[in-house]
Protein backbone atom coordinates (compact mmCIF):
# COMPACT_ATOMS: atom_id res chain seq x y z
CA UNK A 1 0.00 0.00 0.00
CA UNK A 2 1.66 3.48 -0.52
CA UNK A 3 2.43 5.66 2.37
CA UNK A 4 -0.16 8.16 3.11
CA UNK A 5 2.59 9.96 5.52
CA UNK A 6 6.48 9.48 4.98
CA UNK A 7 8.93 10.35 7.29
CA UNK A 8 12.55 10.59 5.86
CA UNK A 9 15.49 10.84 7.60
CA UNK A 10 14.40 12.98 10.55
CA UNK A 11 16.93 13.99 13.13
CA UNK A 12 16.95 16.21 16.00
CA UNK A 13 19.52 17.25 18.73
CA UNK A 14 17.99 18.68 22.49
CA UNK A 15 21.23 19.99 23.81
CA UNK A 16 23.60 16.71 24.36
CA UNK A 17 20.36 14.29 23.84
CA UNK A 18 20.14 13.67 20.35
CA UNK A 19 15.92 12.56 20.55
CA UNK A 20 15.75 11.19 16.75
CA UNK A 21 18.49 10.22 14.67
CA UNK A 22 18.09 9.36 11.16
CA UNK A 23 14.46 8.11 11.94
CA UNK A 24 12.15 7.16 8.95
CA UNK A 25 8.81 5.64 8.70
CA UNK A 26 6.03 4.83 6.09
CA UNK A 27 2.13 4.94 7.73
CA UNK A 28 -0.23 4.26 5.07
CA UNK A 29 -3.95 5.20 4.68
CA UNK A 30 -6.56 2.64 6.44
CA UNK A 31 -3.84 1.16 8.69
CA UNK A 32 -2.83 1.29 12.12
CA UNK A 33 0.82 2.02 12.70
CA UNK A 34 2.34 1.40 15.60
CA UNK A 35 5.42 3.75 17.26
CA UNK A 36 6.44 2.19 20.53
CA UNK A 37 9.73 2.45 22.73
CA UNK A 38 10.72 3.14 26.49
CA UNK A 39 10.27 6.24 27.80
CA UNK A 40 12.40 8.70 26.00
CA UNK A 41 12.81 7.09 23.02
CA UNK A 42 11.94 9.86 20.75
CA UNK A 43 7.99 8.61 20.01
CA UNK A 44 6.16 12.11 20.95
CA UNK A 45 9.56 14.27 19.68
CA UNK A 46 8.61 12.25 16.36
CA UNK A 47 5.16 13.10 16.43
CA UNK A 48 5.78 16.70 17.54
CA UNK A 49 7.98 17.41 14.12
CA UNK A 50 5.32 15.81 11.99
CA UNK A 51 2.72 17.95 13.65
CA UNK A 52 4.56 21.24 13.21
CA UNK A 53 4.80 21.55 17.15
CA UNK A 54 8.96 21.39 17.19
CA UNK A 55 11.03 21.59 14.02
CA UNK A 56 13.26 18.78 13.46
CA UNK A 57 17.25 19.42 13.01
CA UNK A 58 17.22 17.60 9.57
CA UNK A 59 15.00 15.21 7.86
CA UNK A 60 11.83 15.17 5.49
CA UNK A 61 7.96 14.46 5.98
CA UNK A 62 5.78 13.92 3.04
CA UNK A 63 1.70 13.64 3.36
CA UNK A 64 -0.41 13.15 1.08
CA UNK A 65 2.30 13.43 -1.79
CA UNK A 66 3.00 16.89 -0.30
CA UNK A 67 6.61 18.22 1.56
CA UNK A 68 4.61 18.75 4.99
CA UNK A 69 7.49 19.63 7.11
CA UNK A 70 7.80 23.01 8.74
CA UNK A 71 3.68 23.69 7.79
CA UNK A 72 1.87 25.19 11.08
CA UNK A 73 -0.78 22.78 12.72
CA UNK A 74 -3.78 24.52 10.89
CA UNK A 75 -2.60 23.76 7.61
CA UNK A 76 -1.72 19.95 8.57
CA UNK A 77 -5.14 20.19 9.91
CA UNK A 78 -6.28 21.53 6.53
CA UNK A 79 -4.31 18.84 4.52
CA UNK A 80 -6.37 16.22 6.81
CA UNK A 81 -3.46 15.85 9.52
CA UNK A 82 -4.62 15.50 12.90
CA UNK A 83 -3.52 14.39 16.50
CA UNK A 84 -4.35 14.36 19.94
CA UNK A 85 -1.93 15.22 22.79
CA UNK A 86 -0.07 12.74 25.77
CA UNK A 87 -0.90 15.51 28.22
CA UNK A 88 -4.74 16.19 27.66
CA UNK A 89 -5.39 19.30 25.65
CA UNK A 90 -9.02 19.70 26.17
CA UNK A 91 -10.38 23.16 25.99
CA UNK A 92 -11.70 23.17 29.63
CA UNK A 93 -13.55 25.92 30.08
CA UNK A 94 -15.60 25.30 26.70
CA UNK A 95 -18.11 22.67 26.62
CA UNK A 96 -18.13 19.54 25.11
CA UNK A 97 -19.93 19.88 22.14
CA UNK A 98 -18.01 23.24 21.70
CA UNK A 99 -15.26 21.25 21.74
CA UNK A 100 -15.74 19.20 19.14
CA UNK A 101 -17.23 22.08 16.60
CA UNK A 102 -13.35 23.73 16.75
CA UNK A 103 -12.09 20.46 15.52
CA UNK A 104 -14.43 20.97 12.70
CA UNK A 105 -12.13 24.56 11.93
CA UNK A 106 -10.27 22.34 9.11
CA UNK A 107 -13.25 21.94 7.75
CA UNK A 108 -15.27 25.09 7.61
CA UNK A 109 -14.61 28.49 6.05
CA UNK A 110 -15.31 32.41 7.10
CA UNK A 111 -12.97 34.68 8.62
CA UNK A 112 -13.70 38.19 10.77
CA UNK A 113 -15.89 40.01 8.50
CA UNK A 114 -18.44 37.54 7.48
CA UNK A 115 -18.43 36.03 10.97
CA UNK A 116 -18.55 40.14 12.77
CA UNK A 117 -21.79 39.86 9.43
CA UNK A 118 -23.27 36.79 10.14
CA UNK A 119 -23.83 36.16 6.54
CA UNK A 120 -26.21 33.46 5.83
CA UNK A 121 -23.72 30.79 3.91
CA UNK A 122 -21.93 30.94 7.66
CA UNK A 123 -25.79 30.02 9.22
CA UNK A 124 -25.78 27.55 7.18
CA UNK A 125 -21.97 25.72 8.00
CA UNK A 126 -22.68 26.59 11.44
CA UNK A 127 -25.80 24.07 11.66
CA UNK A 128 -23.52 21.47 9.71
CA UNK A 129 -20.99 21.91 12.13
CA UNK A 130 -23.31 21.22 15.13
CA UNK A 131 -24.60 18.56 13.30
CA UNK A 132 -21.20 16.43 12.61
CA UNK A 133 -20.05 17.33 16.08
CA UNK A 134 -23.40 15.53 17.66
CA UNK A 135 -22.53 12.88 15.48
CA UNK A 136 -19.04 12.81 16.47
CA UNK A 137 -20.32 12.91 20.41
CA UNK A 138 -22.41 9.67 19.84
CA UNK A 139 -19.69 8.21 17.92
CA UNK A 140 -18.04 8.58 21.00
CA UNK A 141 -20.82 8.04 23.94
CA UNK A 142 -20.52 11.50 24.91
CA UNK A 143 -23.75 12.93 23.38
CA UNK A 144 -25.23 13.39 27.75
CA UNK A 145 -21.84 15.42 28.38
CA UNK A 146 -22.81 17.87 25.30
CA UNK A 147 -23.24 21.03 27.57
CA UNK A 148 -20.55 20.50 30.22
CA UNK A 149 -17.98 22.12 30.80
CA UNK A 150 -15.14 19.97 29.10
CA UNK A 151 -12.57 20.58 31.98
CA UNK A 152 -15.36 18.71 34.37
CA UNK A 153 -15.45 15.94 32.79
CA UNK A 154 -13.55 12.34 34.11
CA UNK A 155 -10.44 12.15 32.68
CA UNK A 156 -11.50 8.86 30.22
CA UNK A 157 -14.37 11.36 29.08
CA UNK A 158 -11.70 14.18 28.24
CA UNK A 159 -9.34 11.51 26.24
CA UNK A 160 -12.46 10.35 24.03
CA UNK A 161 -13.51 13.96 23.79
CA UNK A 162 -9.88 14.69 22.27
CA UNK A 163 -10.38 11.96 20.09
CA UNK A 164 -13.59 13.12 18.66
CA UNK A 165 -12.32 16.87 18.14
CA UNK A 166 -9.55 15.18 15.91
CA UNK A 167 -11.88 12.68 14.13
CA UNK A 168 -14.13 15.22 13.40
CA UNK A 169 -13.33 17.09 10.45
CA UNK A 170 -12.96 13.90 8.72
CA UNK A 171 -9.00 13.77 8.64
CA UNK A 172 -7.14 11.05 6.54
CA UNK A 173 -4.57 10.61 8.85
CA UNK A 174 -4.56 11.08 12.71
CA UNK A 175 -1.46 11.11 14.93
CA UNK A 176 -2.59 9.66 19.13
CA UNK A 177 -0.28 10.43 21.35
CA UNK A 178 -0.95 7.53 24.24
CA UNK A 179 -5.05 7.54 23.69
CA UNK A 180 -5.22 4.98 26.72
CA UNK A 181 -2.79 5.81 28.96
CA UNK A 182 -4.32 6.52 32.09
CA UNK A 183 -7.63 4.84 31.17
CA UNK A 184 -8.60 1.02 33.05
CA UNK A 185 -8.98 -1.87 30.94
CA UNK A 186 -12.78 -1.40 30.26
CA UNK A 187 -11.80 1.48 29.03
CA UNK A 188 -9.23 0.92 27.16
CA UNK A 189 -10.64 -2.06 25.36
CA UNK A 190 -13.41 0.58 24.60
CA UNK A 191 -11.67 3.00 23.21
CA UNK A 192 -9.41 0.28 20.82
CA UNK A 193 -12.36 -0.35 19.49
CA UNK A 194 -13.13 3.21 18.17
CA UNK A 195 -9.56 2.98 16.88
CA UNK A 196 -10.08 0.21 15.03
CA UNK A 197 -13.21 1.72 13.51
CA UNK A 198 -11.42 4.59 12.85
CA UNK A 199 -9.29 2.65 10.81
CA UNK A 200 -11.96 0.62 9.01
CA UNK A 201 -13.03 4.41 7.88
CA UNK A 202 -10.12 3.98 5.88
CA UNK A 203 -8.39 6.65 8.05
CA UNK A 204 -4.81 6.12 8.83
CA UNK A 205 -3.62 6.16 12.37
CA UNK A 206 0.00 6.61 13.92
CA UNK A 207 -0.68 5.73 17.16
CA UNK A 208 2.12 6.38 20.21
CA UNK A 209 1.74 3.93 22.99
CA UNK A 210 3.00 1.84 26.05
CA UNK A 211 -0.39 -0.37 26.42
CA UNK A 212 1.38 -3.40 24.66
CA UNK A 213 -1.55 -5.75 24.96
CA UNK A 214 -3.49 -3.13 22.79
CA UNK A 215 -1.00 -2.22 20.36
CA UNK A 216 -0.20 -5.98 19.30
CA UNK A 217 -3.83 -6.62 19.44
CA UNK A 218 -4.69 -3.76 17.09
CA UNK A 219 -1.99 -2.73 14.89
CA UNK A 220 -0.92 -3.72 11.69
CA UNK A 221 2.80 -2.57 11.84
CA UNK A 222 4.70 -1.43 14.75
CA UNK A 223 7.96 0.65 14.74
CA UNK A 224 9.98 0.36 17.71
CA UNK A 225 12.22 3.53 18.34
CA UNK A 226 14.74 3.10 21.59
CA UNK A 227 17.59 6.11 21.97
CA UNK A 228 15.91 8.25 19.17
CA UNK A 229 16.79 5.46 16.54
CA UNK A 230 14.25 2.82 15.16
CA UNK A 231 15.47 -0.82 15.87
CA UNK A 232 12.59 -2.51 14.59
CA UNK A 233 9.56 -2.71 12.33
CA UNK A 234 7.08 -5.05 11.33
CA UNK A 235 4.02 -7.14 11.83
CA UNK A 236 3.27 -7.26 15.88
CA UNK A 237 3.71 -10.80 15.61
CA UNK A 238 7.07 -10.60 14.22
CA UNK A 239 8.04 -7.67 16.71
CA UNK A 240 7.47 -10.08 20.00
CA UNK A 241 9.74 -12.06 18.37
CA UNK A 242 12.51 -9.47 17.83
CA UNK A 243 15.59 -10.46 19.78
CA UNK A 244 16.36 -6.86 19.94
CA UNK A 245 12.96 -5.49 21.12
CA UNK A 246 13.02 -7.97 23.56
CA UNK A 247 16.40 -6.96 24.88
CA UNK A 248 15.56 -2.98 25.27
CA UNK A 249 12.49 -4.10 26.83
CA UNK A 250 14.30 -5.94 29.06
CA UNK A 251 17.33 -3.45 29.09
CA UNK A 252 14.53 -0.76 30.25
CA UNK A 253 12.75 -3.60 32.74
CA UNK A 254 9.59 -2.61 31.89
CA UNK A 255 6.71 -3.74 30.25
CA UNK A 256 8.23 -7.29 29.16
CA UNK A 257 5.72 -9.02 31.07
CA UNK A 258 3.11 -7.24 28.40
CA UNK A 259 5.16 -8.56 25.54
CA UNK A 260 4.96 -12.27 25.96
CA UNK B 1 -31.41 30.59 16.73
CA UNK B 2 -29.90 29.14 19.72
CA UNK B 3 -31.47 29.86 22.95
CA UNK B 4 -28.69 32.06 23.81
CA UNK B 5 -29.00 33.83 21.01
CA UNK B 6 -32.37 34.66 21.69
CA UNK B 7 -31.60 35.72 25.51
CA UNK B 8 -28.63 38.48 23.77
CA UNK B 9 -31.10 39.85 21.34
CA UNK B 10 -33.83 39.88 24.05
CA UNK B 11 -30.98 42.00 25.98
CA UNK B 12 -30.19 44.13 23.20
CA UNK B 13 -33.82 45.00 22.60
CA UNK B 14 -34.12 45.63 26.76
CA UNK B 15 -31.40 48.14 26.53
CA UNK B 16 -32.55 49.60 23.44
CA UNK B 17 -35.85 50.45 24.87
CA UNK B 18 -33.97 51.86 28.17
CA UNK B 19 -32.08 53.83 26.04
CA UNK B 20 -34.67 55.40 24.12
CA UNK B 21 -36.53 56.57 27.09
CA UNK B 22 -33.60 57.58 29.30
CA UNK B 23 -33.54 61.39 27.71
CA UNK B 24 -37.27 61.40 28.49
CA UNK B 25 -35.99 60.99 32.01
CA UNK B 26 -32.74 62.86 31.90
CA UNK B 27 -33.19 66.29 29.94
CA UNK B 28 -30.18 67.41 31.64
CA UNK B 29 -27.56 67.76 29.50
CA UNK B 30 -24.43 67.44 31.66
CA UNK B 31 -26.33 64.21 32.55
CA UNK B 32 -26.69 63.48 28.97
CA UNK B 33 -23.32 63.96 28.51
CA UNK B 34 -22.14 61.47 31.05
CA UNK B 35 -24.04 58.92 29.15
CA UNK B 36 -22.24 60.37 25.69
CA UNK B 37 -19.30 59.39 27.51
CA UNK B 38 -20.22 56.07 28.56
CA UNK B 39 -20.85 54.87 25.33
CA UNK B 40 -17.96 56.05 23.67
CA UNK B 41 -15.86 53.97 26.29
CA UNK B 42 -18.30 50.83 25.80
CA UNK B 43 -17.31 50.76 22.53
CA UNK B 44 -13.71 50.90 23.23
CA UNK B 45 -14.15 48.08 25.78
CA UNK B 46 -16.54 46.01 23.57
CA UNK B 47 -13.49 46.15 21.03
CA UNK B 48 -10.74 45.23 24.15
CA UNK B 49 -12.86 42.60 25.65
CA UNK B 50 -12.62 40.32 22.18
CA UNK B 51 -8.84 40.49 22.63
CA UNK B 52 -8.81 40.46 26.61
CA UNK B 53 -11.94 38.08 27.30
CA UNK B 54 -11.64 35.76 24.65
CA UNK B 55 -7.81 35.61 23.09
CA UNK B 56 -6.50 36.17 26.64
CA UNK B 57 -4.30 39.14 25.29
CA UNK B 58 -4.35 42.29 27.17
CA UNK B 59 -3.54 45.79 25.28
CA UNK B 60 -2.51 48.50 27.38
CA UNK B 61 -2.23 50.97 24.31
CA UNK B 62 -6.21 51.11 23.38
CA UNK B 63 -6.25 54.99 24.34
CA UNK B 64 -3.59 55.48 21.82
CA UNK B 65 -6.12 53.60 19.30
CA UNK B 66 -8.50 55.75 20.46
CA UNK B 67 -6.29 58.84 20.40
CA UNK B 68 -4.87 58.30 16.65
CA UNK B 69 -9.21 57.64 15.62
CA UNK B 70 -9.83 61.25 17.31
CA UNK B 71 -6.32 63.22 16.03
CA UNK B 72 -6.53 61.93 12.47
CA UNK B 73 -10.58 62.66 11.99
CA UNK B 74 -9.79 66.13 14.13
CA UNK B 75 -7.29 67.27 12.01
CA UNK B 76 -7.83 66.04 8.55
CA UNK B 77 -11.43 67.03 8.72
CA UNK B 78 -10.44 70.44 10.92
CA UNK B 79 -7.23 71.59 9.13
CA UNK B 80 -8.17 70.11 5.45
CA UNK B 81 -11.93 69.76 4.98
CA UNK B 82 -12.09 65.90 4.78
CA UNK B 83 -15.52 65.02 5.10
CA UNK B 84 -16.17 63.73 8.74
CA UNK B 85 -17.89 59.82 7.55
CA UNK B 86 -15.07 58.85 5.06
CA UNK B 87 -12.54 60.11 7.35
CA UNK B 88 -13.73 58.41 10.61
CA UNK B 89 -13.27 55.26 8.17
CA UNK B 90 -9.67 56.35 6.75
CA UNK B 91 -8.75 56.77 10.46
CA UNK B 92 -10.03 53.26 11.17
CA UNK B 93 -8.20 52.02 8.29
CA UNK B 94 -4.76 53.42 9.00
CA UNK B 95 -5.46 52.63 12.81
CA UNK B 96 -5.84 48.85 11.29
CA UNK B 97 -2.80 49.10 9.37
CA UNK B 98 -0.50 50.49 13.03
CA UNK B 99 -2.60 47.61 14.70
CA UNK B 100 -0.95 44.94 12.32
CA UNK B 101 2.39 46.55 12.48
CA UNK B 102 2.84 45.86 16.59
CA UNK B 103 0.44 42.67 16.26
CA UNK B 104 2.38 40.96 13.53
CA UNK B 105 5.82 40.49 15.40
CA UNK B 106 4.50 40.92 19.22
CA UNK B 107 1.74 38.12 19.02
CA UNK B 108 3.68 35.75 17.57
CA UNK B 109 6.04 35.17 20.10
CA UNK B 110 5.46 33.54 23.25
CA UNK B 111 4.17 35.18 26.15
CA UNK B 112 2.28 38.39 26.60
CA UNK B 113 4.73 40.97 24.90
CA UNK B 114 1.72 42.80 23.60
CA UNK B 115 1.02 44.40 26.89
CA UNK B 116 4.90 45.58 26.85
CA UNK B 117 4.81 46.61 22.86
CA UNK B 118 1.47 48.63 23.39
CA UNK B 119 2.46 50.28 26.17
CA UNK B 120 5.06 51.62 24.94
CA UNK B 121 3.07 52.64 21.99
CA UNK B 122 1.27 54.37 23.68
CA UNK B 123 4.13 56.15 25.52
CA UNK B 124 5.14 57.21 22.00
CA UNK B 125 2.02 58.65 20.88
CA UNK B 126 1.63 60.63 23.85
CA UNK B 127 4.60 61.95 23.06
CA UNK B 128 3.66 62.51 19.69
CA UNK B 129 1.09 64.39 20.34
CA UNK B 130 2.38 66.89 22.44
CA UNK B 131 5.55 67.09 20.38
CA UNK B 132 4.20 67.65 16.71
CA UNK B 133 2.37 70.44 18.10
CA UNK B 134 2.12 72.23 14.85
CA UNK B 135 0.06 69.74 13.38
CA UNK B 136 -1.97 68.74 16.65
CA UNK B 137 -1.54 71.49 18.66
CA UNK B 138 0.75 70.60 21.31
CA UNK B 139 -0.43 70.35 25.15
CA UNK B 140 -3.13 72.36 24.80
CA UNK B 141 -4.61 70.40 22.73
CA UNK B 142 -6.48 70.74 18.63
CA UNK B 143 -10.10 72.65 18.29
CA UNK B 144 -11.93 73.39 15.77
CA UNK B 145 -13.44 70.00 14.82
CA UNK B 146 -16.61 70.19 13.33
CA UNK B 147 -19.57 67.88 14.00
CA UNK B 148 -20.34 65.28 12.30
CA UNK B 149 -24.04 65.15 10.26
CA UNK B 150 -26.62 62.74 9.44
CA UNK B 151 -29.16 63.67 6.74
CA UNK B 152 -28.14 66.97 6.31
CA UNK B 153 -28.49 66.89 9.76
CA UNK B 154 -25.31 68.58 12.62
CA UNK B 155 -25.16 66.26 15.02
CA UNK B 156 -24.05 69.04 17.37
CA UNK B 157 -25.87 68.63 20.77
CA UNK B 158 -25.80 66.52 23.68
CA UNK B 159 -29.15 65.09 22.61
CA UNK B 160 -28.37 64.37 18.23
CA UNK B 161 -24.77 62.58 20.21
CA UNK B 162 -27.03 60.54 22.48
CA UNK B 163 -28.76 58.86 19.59
CA UNK B 164 -26.10 58.70 17.24
CA UNK B 165 -23.42 57.13 19.68
CA UNK B 166 -25.43 54.78 21.52
CA UNK B 167 -26.88 53.51 17.77
CA UNK B 168 -23.68 52.93 16.98
CA UNK B 169 -22.88 51.09 20.35
CA UNK B 170 -25.79 48.68 19.59
CA UNK B 171 -24.41 47.94 16.27
CA UNK B 172 -21.01 47.28 17.55
CA UNK B 173 -22.41 44.67 20.55
CA UNK B 174 -24.28 42.97 17.77
CA UNK B 175 -21.68 42.66 15.66
CA UNK B 176 -19.13 41.95 18.50
CA UNK B 177 -21.66 38.69 19.72
CA UNK B 178 -21.44 37.57 15.79
CA UNK B 179 -18.11 36.91 16.04
CA UNK B 180 -18.15 35.72 19.35
CA UNK B 181 -20.60 32.85 18.17
CA UNK B 182 -19.01 32.13 15.54
CA UNK B 183 -16.34 29.13 14.33
CA UNK B 184 -14.05 32.85 14.64
CA UNK B 185 -15.11 32.85 17.92
CA UNK B 186 -14.66 29.80 19.05
CA UNK B 187 -11.24 29.29 17.38
CA UNK B 188 -9.83 32.78 19.66
CA UNK B 189 -11.66 31.20 22.73
CA UNK B 190 -9.82 27.53 22.11
CA UNK B 191 -6.55 29.65 21.40
CA UNK B 192 -6.93 31.16 24.89
CA UNK B 193 -7.30 27.92 26.58
CA UNK B 194 -4.60 25.68 24.75
CA UNK B 195 -2.41 27.14 21.32
CA UNK B 196 -1.41 23.92 20.78
CA UNK B 197 -4.65 22.33 20.71
CA UNK B 198 -6.09 24.91 18.70
CA UNK B 199 -3.31 24.84 16.16
CA UNK B 200 -4.02 21.05 15.68
CA UNK B 201 -8.14 21.55 15.34
CA UNK B 202 -6.96 23.88 11.90
CA UNK B 203 -7.43 27.31 13.83
CA UNK B 204 -4.79 29.80 12.35
CA UNK B 205 -3.71 30.97 15.65
CA UNK B 206 -1.09 33.91 14.68
CA UNK B 207 -3.68 35.26 12.24
CA UNK B 208 -6.37 35.04 14.70
CA UNK B 209 -4.51 36.64 17.30
CA UNK B 210 -3.38 39.26 15.06
CA UNK B 211 -6.82 39.86 13.79
CA UNK B 212 -8.47 40.00 17.16
CA UNK B 213 -6.18 42.75 18.01
CA UNK B 214 -7.05 45.11 15.20
CA UNK B 215 -10.48 44.57 15.57
CA UNK B 216 -10.62 45.70 18.80
CA UNK B 217 -8.41 48.74 17.85
CA UNK B 218 -10.60 49.90 15.02
CA UNK B 219 -13.39 49.81 17.52
CA UNK B 220 -11.04 52.05 19.47
CA UNK B 221 -10.42 54.25 16.36
CA UNK B 222 -14.40 54.69 15.39
CA UNK B 223 -14.96 55.63 19.29
CA UNK B 224 -12.20 58.30 18.58
CA UNK B 225 -13.30 59.61 15.97
CA UNK B 226 -16.72 60.14 17.44
CA UNK B 227 -15.39 61.44 20.37
CA UNK B 228 -13.35 64.27 18.51
CA UNK B 229 -16.71 65.16 16.14
CA UNK B 230 -18.75 65.59 19.75
CA UNK B 231 -16.74 67.61 21.76
CA UNK B 232 -14.60 69.76 18.93
CA UNK B 233 -11.49 69.77 20.73
CA UNK B 234 -9.11 66.92 21.66
CA UNK B 235 -6.14 67.06 23.71
CA UNK B 236 -3.51 64.47 24.50
CA UNK B 237 -3.92 64.23 28.16
CA UNK B 238 -7.18 61.92 27.37
CA UNK B 239 -5.08 59.28 25.40
CA UNK B 240 -2.79 58.86 27.80
CA UNK B 241 -1.73 55.38 29.15
CA UNK B 242 -3.86 56.27 32.03
CA UNK B 243 -6.79 55.85 30.14
CA UNK B 244 -5.33 53.13 28.84
CA UNK B 245 -5.43 51.26 32.22
CA UNK B 246 -8.52 52.73 32.73
CA UNK B 247 -10.31 50.98 30.04
CA UNK B 248 -8.55 47.70 30.64
CA UNK B 249 -10.42 47.83 34.43
CA UNK B 250 -13.97 48.34 33.11
CA UNK B 251 -13.13 45.60 30.86
CA UNK B 252 -11.70 43.46 33.62
CA UNK B 253 -14.23 45.12 36.90
CA UNK B 254 -17.86 43.96 34.26
CA UNK B 255 -16.60 40.62 33.18
CA UNK B 256 -13.76 39.37 30.80
CA UNK B 257 -14.94 37.42 27.98
CA UNK B 258 -18.58 38.73 29.00
CA UNK B 259 -19.55 41.79 26.38
CA UNK B 260 -22.55 42.66 28.95
CA UNK B 261 -20.01 42.59 30.98
CA UNK B 262 -18.06 45.29 29.80
CA UNK B 263 -21.25 47.63 29.12
CA UNK B 264 -21.28 47.13 32.78
CA UNK B 265 -17.80 48.18 33.26
CA UNK B 266 -17.61 51.10 30.94
CA UNK B 267 -21.43 52.53 32.71
CA UNK B 268 -19.73 51.52 36.08
CA UNK B 269 -16.40 53.12 36.04
CA UNK B 270 -17.21 56.33 33.90
CA UNK B 271 -18.87 58.68 35.93
CA UNK B 272 -16.91 57.84 38.88
CA UNK B 273 -14.20 60.74 38.55
CA UNK B 274 -17.66 63.37 38.11
CA UNK B 275 -19.39 61.79 40.99
CA UNK B 276 -16.73 61.93 43.22
CA UNK B 277 -14.17 65.13 43.34
CA UNK B 278 -11.63 62.62 45.32
CA UNK B 279 -11.93 60.24 42.71
CA UNK B 280 -10.68 62.92 39.94
CA UNK B 281 -7.63 63.84 41.86
CA UNK B 282 -6.62 60.11 42.38
CA UNK B 283 -8.31 58.13 39.76
CA UNK B 284 -5.36 56.78 38.75
CA UNK B 285 -4.37 54.94 42.06
CA UNK B 286 -8.16 54.37 42.81
CA UNK B 287 -8.45 52.42 38.76
CA UNK B 288 -5.26 50.62 39.57
CA UNK B 289 -6.76 49.62 43.36
CA UNK B 290 -9.69 48.42 41.77
CA UNK B 291 -7.62 46.59 39.17
CA UNK B 292 -5.69 44.69 42.01
CA UNK B 293 -8.97 43.84 44.15
CA UNK B 294 -10.37 42.73 41.37
CA UNK B 295 -7.98 39.98 40.41
CA UNK B 296 -7.28 38.84 43.16
CA UNK B 297 -10.96 38.34 44.42
CA UNK B 298 -12.93 38.74 41.75
CA UNK B 299 -10.87 37.67 38.35
CA UNK B 300 -14.22 36.42 36.18
CA UNK B 301 -15.69 39.73 36.82
CA UNK B 302 -18.77 41.54 38.35
CA UNK B 303 -21.41 40.06 35.88
CA UNK B 304 -18.76 36.67 35.34
CA UNK B 305 -19.76 36.21 39.19
CA UNK B 306 -22.83 36.84 38.61
CA UNK B 307 -23.39 34.42 36.24
CA UNK B 308 -21.56 31.93 37.76
CA UNK B 309 -23.94 31.77 40.69
CA UNK B 310 -26.73 32.06 38.44
CA UNK B 311 -25.92 28.61 37.00
CA UNK B 312 -23.01 26.30 35.83
CA UNK B 313 -19.93 27.85 34.48
CA UNK B 314 -19.83 26.95 30.76
CA UNK B 315 -23.96 26.39 30.93
CA UNK B 316 -24.23 29.66 29.05
CA UNK B 317 -22.40 31.32 26.18
CA UNK B 318 -22.65 35.09 26.34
Amino acid sequence: MAALLRIEGLSIRFGGLQALEDFSLAAPAGSITALIGPNGAGKTTAINCVSGVIAPDSGAVDFDGEAVLGLPGHKLARLGLTRTFQNLQVFGLMNVRENVMVGLHADSHGGFSAAMLRLPFLRRQEAAIRERADEMLALFGLEELAGQPAGELAYGDQKRLELARALAARPKMMLLDEPVAGLNPAETEQLGELIVKIKDQGIGVVLVEHDMALVMRISDQVAVLSGGKLIAQGPPDRIQQNPEVIRTYLGGGEEFGLLA
Amino acid sequence: MTSSGKRFYAGLLALAVLLALLPLAVSNPYYLNVFNVVALNVMVVTGLNLLIGYAGHISLGHAAFFGLGAYISGILTGSYGWEPWLTLIFAAAVVALVATIIGVPTLRLKGNYLVMATLGFNLIVSVLMVQLDDITGGPSGYSGIPPLSLFGHAIATDQSFYWLAWGLVLVGLGLARNLVHSRVGRGLKALHESPLAAAASGVPIEAYKVKVFVVSAVYASVAGSLYAHYYGIITPATFDIFKSVELVTMCIIGGMGSLWGGLFGAALITPLPQLLAVVEEYKDIIFGGILLVLLIFLPQGVVGWLEGKRMRPGGRAF
